[in-house]
C-alpha cells in the first residue's frame, strides 16, 4: 500500500536535513494532507518550533483545521499575510502576527525574526505558504531578493526552510526564480 | 553601543560616547519608541537613562510602548530608568526669538545638577523641537556638549523637524525615521544621515518595533 502524503512529506524532509531550502510542489487536493506532514509529522515529532508564513489561507483557518485534524499547534506561530486584505477578523495573539499585506516582504523578515528570537533554544521549521501567493502580489525581482534573503538567513541558523508551490500555476518566470533560490525540490 | 542590534550594525559598532544624536521623524515613525530602548537597553546594562518629556510618568509612558522584555522590571523603582518633566530643565521658547546666552546657561547648570546627581550616562529628550526656536539649535547644542562630555553621557534629542536646519547640522548624528511608499504599502524606515567617528552604512532599512525591540532589515530594491 503507497504512503500517505503526509508520511512521505516526513519522512523525506528528514532525509534531506536542516539548511536546505526546499521547494516543495504539490497539488491543490493534497494541500491539507502536506501542510499536516509539514506541522505535525515532520515538525511536532522532531521537537521543531514552527513559523507558517501564510499569504494564501488564513492563519484562523489553518488553525482550526490542524485543530479538526488533532494536531498539536502550541508550537505554531503564523505570520498571516492575507487576512487583512480579505478584511477578515484580526485577532493577533502570542502566536499570531497579523501583515497588510503579502507585498509587504521586508515586514515578513521583520516577524520571522521576532518569532526566531521569542522561541529561542528550538531548531524552526519555517514554511512559507506559497510561492503562488506570493507570486501573484510581488514583481520577481523583488521576490527573488527577499527569499534570497531569508532563505539565507533561515540556512545560517540551520533551520529547515520550506516553500510550498503549486507548479501547474507558476508563471515560467517565477518557476525559474524558486529554481535559482532554492536548493531541492520536493514533488509529492 | 546602545544596545540597539540593528543600529549598532549600521552603525559599525555604536555612537561614541558624549555624541548627542538628533532622531527625527514625522508622526508615529517610532521616534519615542527608538529613544525609550535607547535608554531600556542601558537600563539593562546598569547604566542610568534619564528621559526629559511632557508625556506624563513612566507607568505612561511605557504603557504606550511595546512592552520591551529586556526592560528590567525594577529599573523605575531603582532609577535606572526615569521620566522627567520638560519644565524642570528648560523654558520653552516662541518660535522666532532668540535663547540667550543667560537662558542658555541656566539650562545647561540645570542639566548638569540633574545628570551628575543621578549618574546619568544616557538622556533622551522628547520633543526638543518644541523647546527651542529653529534658530537656535547650534547654540543649544553648543551649551548641552560640554554639560554632557564632563558627565560621560550620551544624548538622544527627539525632533518632528526635518533633518536640515541649525539642530541637525550642529549635532554628532542624525537619525531620520520616516515612512517609505510602494504601492500603497507603507513601511516605517529608518537612514543615518551622519554619525561622527563612526562608518556607518547611510542605506535605508525597514524597522518594526517588537517586545525584543526594534528589529532592522534592509529596503528591498527588487534587482537592478
Amino acid at each position: 500500500m503507497p504512503e500517505e502524503t503526509h508520511a512521505v512529506v516526513a519522512a523525506k524532509l528528514k532525509e534531506i536535513g536542516p539548511s536546505v531550502a526546499v521547494n516543495l510542489e504539490l497539488k491543490v487536493d493534497s494541500y491539507f494532507d502536506v501542510v499536516r506532514g509539514l506541522v505535525d509529522d515532520f515538525g511536532a515529532r522532531n521537537d521543531l518550533a514552527c513559523v507558517y508564513i501564510t499569504s494564501s489561507v488564513p492563519a484562523s483557518t489553518l488553525m482550526g483545521a490542524l485543530t479538526a485534524l488533532e494536531v498539536d499547534t502550541s508550537n505554531i506561530y503564523f505570520v498571516d499575510c492575507i487576512s487583512h486584505k480579505l478584511m477578515g477578523r484580526i485577532e493577533s495573539s502570542e502566536h499570531v502576527v497579523h501583515l497588510e499585506s503579502p507585498s509587504m516582504l521586508e515586514n515578513i523578515l521583520l516577524k520571522v525574526e521576532y518569532f526566531s528570537r521569542l522561541i529561542s533554544g528550538k531548531k524552526l521549521l519555517v514554511v512559507i505558504d506559497s510561492a503562488n501567493s506570493l507570486a501573484t502580489n510581488n514583481d520577481t525581482k523583488m521576490l527573488s531578493e527577499f527569499l534570497t534573503i531569508l532563505l539565507n538567513q533561515l540556512k545560517m541558523r540551520e533551520a529547515y526552510p520550506v516553500l510550498l508551490s503549486l507548479p501547474d500555476s507558476l508563471r515560467p518566470e517565477a518557476k525559474e526564480m524558486l529554481n535559482l533560490v532554492c536548493d531541492y525540490t520536493l514533488a509529492v | 553601543m546602545t544596545g540597539i542590534e540593528g543600529l549598532d550594525n549600521i552603525l559599525g559598532g555604536g555612537i561614541p560616547t558624549s555624541s548627542i544624536v538628533l532622531v527625527c521623524g514625522g508622526t508615529g515613525t517610532g521616534k519615542t519608541a527608538m529613544a525609550v530602548e535607547f535608554l531600556a537597553r542601558g537600563a539593562a546594562n546598569g547604566e542610568t537613562g534619564l528621559l526629559i518629556s511632557d508625556i506624563g510618568s513612566e507607568e505612561r509612558l511605557l504603557s504606550g510602548l511595546p512592552s520591551f522584555t529586556f526592560l528590567p522590571s525594577d529599573a523605575v523603582k531603582k532609577g535606572t530608568f526615569s521620566v522627567i518633566g520638560f519644565n524642570e530643565i528648560f523654558s520653552k521658547v516662541d518660535e522666532g526669538t532668540t535663547l540667550d546666552p543667560a537662558a542658555l546657561e541656566k539650562m545647561a547648570s540645570s542639566l548638569d545638577k540633574v545628570l551628575s546627581a543621578a549618574k546619568v550616562k544616557r538622556l533622551a529628550i522628547d520633543g526638543v523641537d518644541a523647546a527651542i526656536p529653529e534658530s537656535g539649535g547650534r547654540a543649544f547644542v553648543g551649551a548641552i556638549k560640554d554639560v554632557l562630555q564632563k558627565n560621560g553621557c550620551t544624548a538622544f534629542l527627539v525632533s518632528s523637524g526635518g533633518s536640515e536646519g541649525s539642530l541637525p547640522s550642529a549635532a554628532d548624528g542624525v537619525i531620520v525615521l520616516g515612512d517609505a511608499e510602494r504601492n500603497g504599502d507603507f513601511l516605517r524606515t529608518m537612514q543615518v544621515l551622519k554619525m561622527r567617528g563612526t562608518g556607518h552604512s547611510r542605506a535605508k532599512y525597514v524597522i518594526d518595533f517588537t517586545p525584543c525591540g526594534m528589529l532592522t532589515t534592509p529596503l528591498l530594491k527588487g534587482g537592478p
